[in-house]
Order: C-alpha cells, then sequence, then structure tokens
C-alpha cells in the first residue's frame, strides 16, 4: 500500500536530514581551512603551501618549520578546534536542557567558578606542586563544583529551570567578587599572573593539555549525542517530554554531568572564554533548527569556528603582539551578539 | 479498564480531590467537568502517573500503578498536557515523530518515518509536514500533537483540554477524530471539557468535580441538573432538550 502523500513526506523529512548533513560537513571543511590559516599566521607568515607540506611529512620538513607548525602553533590550533567544540556544545545542551536563551558555560558561572580556582591557586603559590597541573586541577575542580551547586539548587526548589538559571548567574557575581577579592590582596606579581590566566589564551595549550581536552570531549559528546533525541523532545516543554516518557531529573543530571566535565577541562586549561558558548548554539539554530542530533554536533563545529578565527585575529590584531583570544572573543562577540538579539525581535514581530 | 479507589490528590497541603472512586471502561469517552480548581488536570496527571496519590491506588486492567511499574504504566498511556509553551520550533513531522521516542536513534528508521507520515496524512497535514510549529494555526497544533500522542499505540487517552483554544470548526472536528479513535482502537478516554455542550455532545459519560471534592458520575442527562450546575459551578442554567433529546444547557448568569 503506497500512499504518494505519504512518500512525499518522508522524502521531504530525508531531503532536509540531507541538507543539514551538507550544513555540517561544509562547516567541517571551513573548519579545516580556518585552521591552516591559523597555524600559518603569527609572528612569522608561513606560506599556506609550506603549513600543508609540514603537517603531511614532518620528518622532511625544514627544523625551524617543523618546530613552529608542530610544537607552537598545531597544539594552539587543535586547542581552539577542542575548546570550541567543548564551549559550543555545552552551550547548546544548557540552552536546551534550561529552556533559557542565555544559557552558557559562561553566564552560568562555570567559567567565573574555573577562574576563581585558578586564583586561588596561583595565590598561594599552587602549594608547592607544579603549576601546569595544579592551576587547571584547581580551575576543574571549582567550575565541577559550580555545576553541582547549580545542579543541587534546582533539585530542592523542585528542578525549576529558571531557579537553576539564576543560580548560576549568582554564582557568576559570587565567584567574580572572590576573585576580585583574591587580586585585591595579592602582591602586583601574583596578581599579574592571576589576570594573564584569566584573560583566556591559546598559547597556554601543550599537546598534553590538548589531548586530554580532546579526550574529554571524545568521551562527553558521543554521550550527549546518545540523548539527542530526549533532548529534542524537551523543546516541546517539560511536560510534554514527560509525557512523551522522558526521565526529566535522570536526563539532566546525565548531561549535566557530561558538559560540566567537558567544559571544566576545557577552561581549566586556557581560562575565560567567552560568548563562544552563547553565541554558537544561537547561530547553529538558525541553520538546522531544533533537531538536537545536528544542533550539537553544528553547536560545537560553530564554537570550533569562532575560535579559530578569533585565534587567527589574536595574531594579526597588533602586528607582533599576541592578543589573548579571550579578549578577542568578547570584543568581536558582543556586536554579534547585538545583532543576533535584533534580528530576531524582527522575526519575533 | 482504568480503575480509581479512594484516590486523594493534594498540591503540598490543599487536597484538590478526596476518597474517590471512579472506573473507565474500553472505547468509553469520558468528559471530565467541572469549574477551574476542582482537580481535574491533577487527576489527570495523577492518572498518567505524573502526579504521586496522598492515599489510595490507580489500578489499569487490574495492576497496579506502583514506582516499580510505573514506566510500564506510562508507556500504555498518551497523556496530552495543555498548552504551555510559547516558542516552539519543531516541525510537524519532528514532533509526531517524537511520538516513537523510545525507538528513534541517531538515524531514524525507514518504519518509524512512515509510520509517522502515515499519522501525519491521516490527519490531513501532510501538507504542512515540515512547517515549524510556530507557522501552525491553534486547530492543527493541536492535532500535531494528537497524532503523536497516537503514535504511541496507547491503550489509554488522557487529555487535557484539548479544544479550549479552538475555534467551532475545529473544537467539532477534533472531538470527532478523537471519538472515532476510542471506538477503533477501544480505547480508555478521558477528556478533559469546559463546554458542557460539546461534551454532551461527544461524551459516552460525564464525571463532574465538584469544589467540594464530591464527584456526580453519570451520563449527560443525569448529570446535568439544573440545581447542580447552580451549585458546582454557581450559575443560573437552564436546562433544556434539543432537537436530538440532548440536554442543553444555557448560561444565563453568574449567581452573586
Amino acid at each position: 500500500m503506497t500512499n504518494p502523500a505519504v512518500d512525499l513526506v518522508i522524502a521531504m523529512h530525508r531531503r532536509i536530514e540531507r541538507r543539514r548533513m551538507v550544513a555540517l560537513l561544509g562547516l567541517l571543511l571551513l573548519l579545516g581551512g580556518l585552521m591552516v590559516l591559523d597555524i600559518a599566521t603569527g609572528p612569522a607568515l608561513l606560506p599556506i603551501s609550506d603549513v600543508l607540506a609540514t603537517l603531511a611529512g614532518p620528518a622532511e620538513a625544514d627544523m625551524t618549520l617543523r618546530a613552529i607548525v608542530w610544537d607552537l602553533r598545531l597544539p594552539m590550533a587543535l586547542m581552539a578546534l577542542t575548546v570550541g567544540v567543548a564551549l559550543g556544545t555545552s552551550g547548546a545542551t544548557m540552552q536546551t536542557l534550561l529552556d533559557n536563551p542565555l544559557a552558557s558555560p559562561y553566564t552560568l558561572g562555570l567559567a567565573a567558578a574555573a577562574g576563581f580556582g585558578a586564583a586561588l591557586c596561583i595565590q598561594n603559590g599552587g602549594w608547592g606542586l607544579n603549576p601546569s597541573f595544579i592551576v587547571p586541577f584547581c580551575a576543574f575542580v571549582m567550575a565541577c563544583l559550580a555545576a553541582a551547586t547549580i545542579y543541587g539548587v534546582g533539585n530542592i526548589r523542585g528542578m525549576g529551570t529558571d531557579t537553576m538559571v539564576l543560580a548560576g548567574i549568582a554564582l557568576l557575581f559570587m565567584f567574580h567578587s572572590l576573585q576580585s577579592l583574591l587580586q585585591f590582596r595579592a602582591t602586583p606579581e601574583v596578581g599579574q599572573q592571576i589576570v594573564f590566566w584569566l584573560f583566556g589564551s591559546l598559547a597556554k595549550a601543550t599537546w598534553t593539555s590538548v589531548q586530554i581536552t580532546a579526550l574529554a570531549c571524545l568521551i562527553a559528546v558521543p554521550l550527549l549525542m546518545r540523548e539527542a533525541w530526549k533532548m529534542t523532545a524537551l523543546r516541546l516543554g517539560e511536560q510534554r517530554a514527560r509525557a512523551l516518557g522522558v526521565n526529566i531529573v535522570w536526563l539532566r543530571f546525565v548531561t549535566i554531568a557530561l558538559i560540566s566535565f567537558m567544559t571544566a577541562t576545557a577552561i581549566s586549561f586556557v581560562g575565560t572564554i567567552g560568548f563562544i558558548g552563547l553565541v554558537a548554539p544561537h547561530l547553529s539554530r538558525l541553520l538546522v533548527g531544533e533537531d538536537q542530533r545536528f544542533l550539537l554536533p553544528l553547536s560545537g563545529l560553530v564554537g570550533a569556528l569562532l575560535l579559530s578565527a578569533a585565534s587567527v585575529i589574536s595574531k594579526i590584531l597588533m602586528p607582533g603582539v599576541l592578543v589573548p583570544v579571550g579578549i578577542v572573543t568578547a570584543v568581536v562577540g558582543v556586536p554579534f551578539f547585538m545583532h543576533l538579539i535584533l534580528s530576531r525581535r524582527r522575526l519575533a514581530l | 479498564m482504568l480503575q480509581v479507589r479512594d484516590l486523594t490528590l493534594a498540591h503540598g497541603d490543599l487536597k484538590v480531590v478526596e476518597r474517590l472512586s471512579l472506573s473507565f471502561r474500553n472505547g468509553e469517552l469520558t468528559a471530565l467537568v467541572g469549574p477551574n480548581g476542582a482537580g481535574k488536570s491533577t487527576l489527570l496527571r495523577a492518572l498518567f502517573g505524573d502526579h504521586r496519590a496522598s492515599s489510595g491506588e490507580i489500578l489499569l486492567d487490574g495492576e497496579r500503578l506502583t514506582p516499580a511499574s510505573h514506566r510500564a504504566w506510562q508507556s500504555a498511556i498518551s497523556y496530552m498536557p495543555q498548552e504551555n509553551r510559547g516558542r516552539m520550533g519543531l516541525s510537524a513531522m519532528e514532533t509526531v515523530l517524537l511520538g516513537s521516542l523510545g525507538r528513534l536513534t541517531l538515524h531514524v528508521p525507514e518504519d518509524e518515518l512512515r509510520r509517522a507520515a502515515i499519522a501525519l496524512d491521516q490527519f490531513g497535514l501532510a501538507e504542512i509536514s515540515h512547517r515549524s510549529l510556530d507557522e501552525l494555526s491553534g486547530g492543527q497544533k493541536q492535532l500535531v500533537f494528537f497524532a503523536q500522542a497516537l503514535l504511541r499505540d496507547p491503550r489509554v487517552m488522557l487529555l487535557d483540554e484539548p479544544v479550549s483554544a479552538l475555534d467551532l470548526r475545529h473544537q467539532h472536528l477534533l472531538m470527532d477524530d478523537v471519538r472515532r479513535l476510542c471506538r477503533e482502537r477501544s480505547m480508555i478516554t478521558v477528556v478533559v471539557l469546559h463546554d458542557l455542550n460539546l461534551a454532551v455532545r461527544f461524551a459516552d459519560r460525564l464525571v463532574m468535580l465538584c469544589p467540594d471534592m464530591t464527584c456526580v458520575d453519570g451520563t449527560p442527562a443525569q448529570v446535568l441538573d439544573q440545581a447542580l450546575l447552580g451549585r458546582v459551578y454557581g450559575v443560573d442554567t437552564r436546562v433544556s432538550l434539543d432537537e436530538d433529546g440532548h440536554p442543553w444547557v444555557q448560561v444565563r448568569g453568574a449567581t452573586r
């Protein structure tokens, strides 16, 4: 029994899926190109052909070139990629989960918590431990604590999403104040170190930190994708999602745990990078809609694209100076975000 | 058969339903009526297992609803809550597809797509299957959610005010579909309705929840008593018989 109308609906659905897949692949290609550009830019501008040749065959490449590409710039470029993926995917998940367009790792205080953790650690001289390990570790622990607090508060108050967002914003203010207090009391040298950490910079990237962040993403993103349909159901509202058989308490626990782990890992190595986690999901939603199977990976991709672009800009903004990428994302991010708000208003009217 | 025994429901300390006993039969369409705050929505949520009863029990075909049977219980029931959200960017197709949530994988199997597409087509929604819910009319949106609810192949249908946002024509179209599917699939069907005349026209049975936590249960003719309506709703009514012999409620004003 074939029904042409039914077949048409199915064909349309498949066509839309294909189109979204093409959008994903297209942006993936763009990201690849941007990463090569990212590696090429810096104090020494490299020709793209040299970059490609060195990437393809490091053994035959010139020693200096190999050192610049493989030891300095590739870790940074890959860090931009993984951190962008972590922030973008987490932002999308948070916005879906908390049903709030303002949710992101930054606005809910995770980044501020990480900053405070790092500042606390720097202030105390890392308790005599290796700073390249203990500073990210403290940042990670504090960010996880913030996430657990947000989750806990939502749990007490009957899991209200608005309460969770409010709790996150309150944490943002609290951790900012605590961190200011530390800075206020710190000696100029220590204060300088704290400020440098807070700026958010990819220059701190090493192969080890890249590998750890990539591993966190490789664990968290596929597990998040398993919940994609449930999160899509959540877009119909909590009550309707429950009516479809979604265990919301459990879903919230699993996803918050995953994204906290992923973002805490990412920001503990690079510092505070705002706006990526907020803007990437909104941009992606414009492209592929609310189907979380596409929205989550695309948000990660767009996050990586934005951070790679910011990284390129941060290197050419002031020749010879590497402006911390955290500054660039915010400066480029604000006008972008304003545009987004305004164009949305036009749509809503 | 869906049975409620000595059921007491409360919001915190405030009891809304007390020691209620009812049973709902297969293929029977029950309209749940009563003034605001009488506990209609709460009862519906309790039947779905989404509101814990303070005391009493609920049974479906003799099986009790317990925390252990909660999952299986909910999979047998389709519950359509009241409209509660502003923006919904999902398309009609995506929304209906979610009705088979448990079977969806990253690549949606062909037969799941077909089931959803057939459901859309049955309600005349094939044309608009890929528009977002925001672009649909209230009537189309309710049909999409109804199609979604049916995709779950439920034994019980619980609909909370499905027609309150619809115009006259779409109220009747939707209720026609509800009654037809209730019969065809022999589903236990409970619909919260505010419009008593609509309830008379479509329901086999009326259950009226009263603010004093009593309940009147019976055929439309039994429940729609002039004095009773006056007491329960606080309105001055005339109940007469229309040409088809159905009771017909005419509200003349609120009593002060």
